[in-house]
């Protein structure tokens, strides 16, 4: 169903009424004459650095080998220039006439103006060679230059945009097409009989892929072959259709306005989950923006207003999809894809984003690369990117979060915070292992509820012991000030295991902190004392599981953030 | 005239994984969201196959909510067989992903016909006691598996009162894989057949062969 939906929206973008052309950026116009003599180079890089797209004729798919385009192609190919460290003379010569063999057959064929100039052009190649470089030297040429020409008196209109060389372009393809007539299947895509395309079109901008472009559809193994079948036979799909939905996932993927995908998530380094809905909504741009967030303010706006501005009753079915892509070498790999409507959509992600709300973030949603940088293990490669997949999956579902998440999120709680910001560390980590909990199934486990700030209601042993240790940390600070190892730096992970082995010692120690400290250290003395009341006859458990481990890094929090949040009238304790 | 077409059974399978790979991504393989037609025929045939009888697969039911897993393995590239002496998987490796299903549950009603190669001693009631005795006492020739080899299936007569899960759903699959077809007598080019597959009341109803034939092209 995922070809089909991809299928579909290029064909509602309009990209499929003209399946000879393709869009592709063409950063320079070269306009000549009729004798061929170049007039001016112009080139179409605005301020930003994006050269402008045109439809041109399809680009062949290019492999290692030498391939040319029609009328179009870039500057390894029409003026055999390119970065003379990587390109072998010799290959840029088979490039150059192989770009020349294709328009010598077109004027042929065609006897059209504008391309016997082009032609002429490129007969006397060298002569004007000088001349370009003129207007723009040789070391600023890096080869992968597209360049267009236009015909002087079409002012203009490229050539390859003329009349009789789209006709003859449409014939030569369809001429083709009919070659493998003979073999006539049910297109998997579409379901009409057609033959089938031998390779697809390439995907770029995909993480982990070769840079030249990644198939979705292939088999370049003989073991992924059945029944003798080669290549695109093995999966019948007509050539419009391999083009529609490969065109559909190049424009999802593409770079866009200040992103990295246009409608697309990056997980890590190494994955990448791009959605759509059925009719254009707008939708998944704010979503995108929404995971992505470039900058908190923003994402802030987004998650606040339009999801629910967005209320037209029938965008809720609108269908929505969602694909998880990520690269293997040449083959693209598709890690997940979800179908679902605009409606589900929009309510799990509103519930994700108040899942991670806590105490000190409220207003303000984490994007996604950032929770996964905050459980990254230290000094070292990113997490494996299925987390990352898993977690943005489970986000999009409903779903509960994986559990290496949890396990990850307190390893990171345990390393001393050294690394980057520690307030927005712990503060992300929380959040992460807040919304876990939150999350769990219900059934079988004691009530895990959590809130965003300090519940001192909440009587589970794990809370209270998260809670302890946020106050003795503060006894310890306001005995002796700022220390080089605090309480925290070489506590807080056997804590957390093991509270039977390190809270009998730390209340030993608090005594003394409770001596030394002033006035303050008395009130956190009375809040001690009533968070141990809370605690079973001061026995304190052994050992904590890794969801009770998560309760105390969020009673920790809470507890921590009261203190900053400075004393109100309504948290000072009274006496027990 | 002797009866050619058994009754129909109702099977029962069920697994931990299940893998029914999409021909379009089959490298790095995707599965489809319900077992396809000719994966419960290799069900069956595990069970029970003769070159006299031909199984043909009338419903799939779906018992079990669709769930999703996604694990990434280290297999071979190129195939074994008795030409290749030496068989090195560290100089033939391949790694590649499969997004599988999890926690699967079906009920395949099915039944077969007698096929040219049966001879005059045989009939279908033969048959059919064979395949009931064999479901009920959990035999089979190999080992029955859920789309790939290594995914196995535990497979027994369904209960007479289980029902589909979701009963109200009804939505398209897309074009599905059908079967293979080998040509009249097995001599053709072997081409894969499609149908357009639809999941009704938790159904995943399968045309007859013939059909599927019609709508591919016929047959060549």
């Amino acid at each position: 169903m995922m070809l089909q939906a991809l299928y579909t929206l290029a064909r509602e973008k309009g990209w499929l009424e003209d399946p000879d052309y393709e869009e592709h950026s063409v950063h320079f116009l070269l306009r000549v004459d009729d004798e061929g003599r170049p007039l001016s180079l112009e080139s179409t890089v605005d301020e930003q650095g994006r050269a402008k797209a045109l439809r041109i004729p399809r680009l062949p798919r290019r492999t290692s080998g030498v391939s040319a385009g029609l009328l179009v192609d870039n500057a390894k190919y029409i003026l055999g220039l390119g970065d003379p460290e990587k390109e072998n003379p010799e290959r840029l010569k088979q490039c150059m006439e192989s770009f020349q063999e294709r328009v010598t057959e077109l004027a042929q064929a065609t006897g059209d103006e504008g391309v016997r100039a082009v032609l002429r052009f490129l007969e006397a190649r060298d002569q004007w060679l000088s001349r370009l470089l003129s207007w723009r030297p040789r070391e600023e040429w890096g080869g992968d230059e597209y360049i267009a020409f236009i015909y002087l008196p079409d002012e203009v209109r490229c050539v390859h945009e003329r009349e009789p060389v789209r006709a003859w372009w449409r014939a030569t393809r369809e001429r083709e097409e009919q070659q493998g007539e003979a073999s006539r299947v049910r297109c998997l895509i579409t379901g009409e009989l057609a033959p089938p395309a031998r390779l697809h079109p390439a995907v770029k901008n995909v993480p982990g892929g070769q840079s030249s472009g990644t198939s979705l559809v292939s088999f370049n193994e003989e073991s992924f072959c059945s029944h003798g079948l080669e290549q695109g036979s093995n999966a019948p799909v007509s050539r419009a259709a391999a083009e529609g939905y490969t065109t559909a996932l190049n424009w999802l993927l593409a770079r866009a306005e200040g992103r990295r995908y246009r409608h697309g998530v990056a997980l890590g380094n190494s994955a990448v989950t791009v959605f759509w809905t059925r009719t254009e909504t707008g939708f998944e741009d704010i979503l995108t923006s929404l995971f992505e967030a470039p900058d908190a303010q923003r994402a802030m706006e987004l998650a606040s207003s339009p999801l629910r501005g967005l209320e037209p009753a029938d965008l809720d079915t609108t269908p929505f999809y969602a694909v998880t892509l990520s690269g293997n070498n040449a083959r693209l790999v598709v890690r997940d894809w979800l179908e679902a409507t605009v409606g589900d959509i929009k309510r799990n992600v509103l519930r994700y984003f108040a899942d991670l709300k806590l105490a000190g973030n409220a207003d303000q949603p984490i994007p996604l690369w950032m929770l996964l940088k905050a459980v990254d293990p230290p000094g070292r490669a990113e997490l494996p990117p299925l987390l990352g997949t898993r977690l943005l999956s489970a986000a999009l579902r409903g779903h509960p979060f994986p559990r290496e998440l949890l396990a990850a999120a307190l390893q990171r709680l345990r390393v001393p915070p050294r690394d980057g910001d520690p307030a927005w560390n712990l503060r992300t980590r929380v959040s992460l292992i807040k919304a876990t909990l939150s999350r769990l199934p219900r059934s079988g486990l004691p009530s895990l509820e959590v809130s965003v700030s300090l519940d001192e209601k909440n009587t589970a042993v794990p809370y209270l012991l998260g809670r302890l240790f946020a106050v003795l940390e503060r006894l310890q600070y306001a005995a002796l000030g700022q220390t080089n190892t605090t309480l925290r730096d070489r506590y807080f992970g056997s804590a957390m295991a093991h509270p039977a082995i390190v809270f009998p010692q730390l209340l030993r120690l608090s005594n003394h902190h409770a001596s030394k400290a002033d006035e303050k250290g008395r009130w956190l003395e009375r809040l001690k004392d009533q968070i141990c009341a809370g605690l079973p006859a001061r026995t304190f458990p052994t050992t904590l599981g890794l969801e009770d481990q998560g309760l105390f890094a969020v009673g920790y929090y809470h507890q921590r953030h009261r203190f900053f949040e400075g004393r109100t009238a309504n948290s000072e304790p009274t006496a027990a | 005239m002797m009866k050619r077409e058994s009754g129909r059974f109702r099977v029962r399978a069920r697994g931990p994984v299940a893998c029914f790979t999409r021909p379009e991504m089959k490298a790095e393989r995707v599965s489809y969201e319900v077992m396809t037609p000719s994966a419960a025929r290799g069900l069956l045939e595990a069970v029970l196959w003769k070159p006299s009888i031909r199984w043909h697969v009338h419903e799939i039911a779906v018992l079990a909510p669709i769930q999703w897993t996604s694990f990434r393995r280290n297999e071979v590239g190129s195939r074994a067989s008795p030409k290749v002496r030496d068989f090195y998987v560290e100089e033939r490796r391949a790694q590649r992903n499969t997004v599988a299903l999890r926690d699967v549950d079906y009920v395949v009603t099915c039944s077969f016909a007698l096929t040219g190669r049966a001879g005059p001693e045989e009939n279908v009631r033969k048959f059919e006691e064979m395949f009931e005795r064999r479901l009920e006492r959990g035999q089979s020739f190999h080992q029955p598996y859920l789309g790939c080899r290594e995914f196995v299936a535990e497979v027994e007569p369904a209960p007479p009162v289980l029902r589909a899960i979701q009963p109200e759903v009804d939505r398209p699959l897309g074009l599905m894989f059908y079967d293979f077809d080998y040509g009249p007598n097995g001599q053709l080019s072997v081409r894969p057949l499609f149908f357009e597959a639809r999941l009704k009341g938790g159904v995943l109803h399968v045309p007859p062969r013939d059909e599927v034939l019609r709508a591919n092209g016929g047959t060549p």
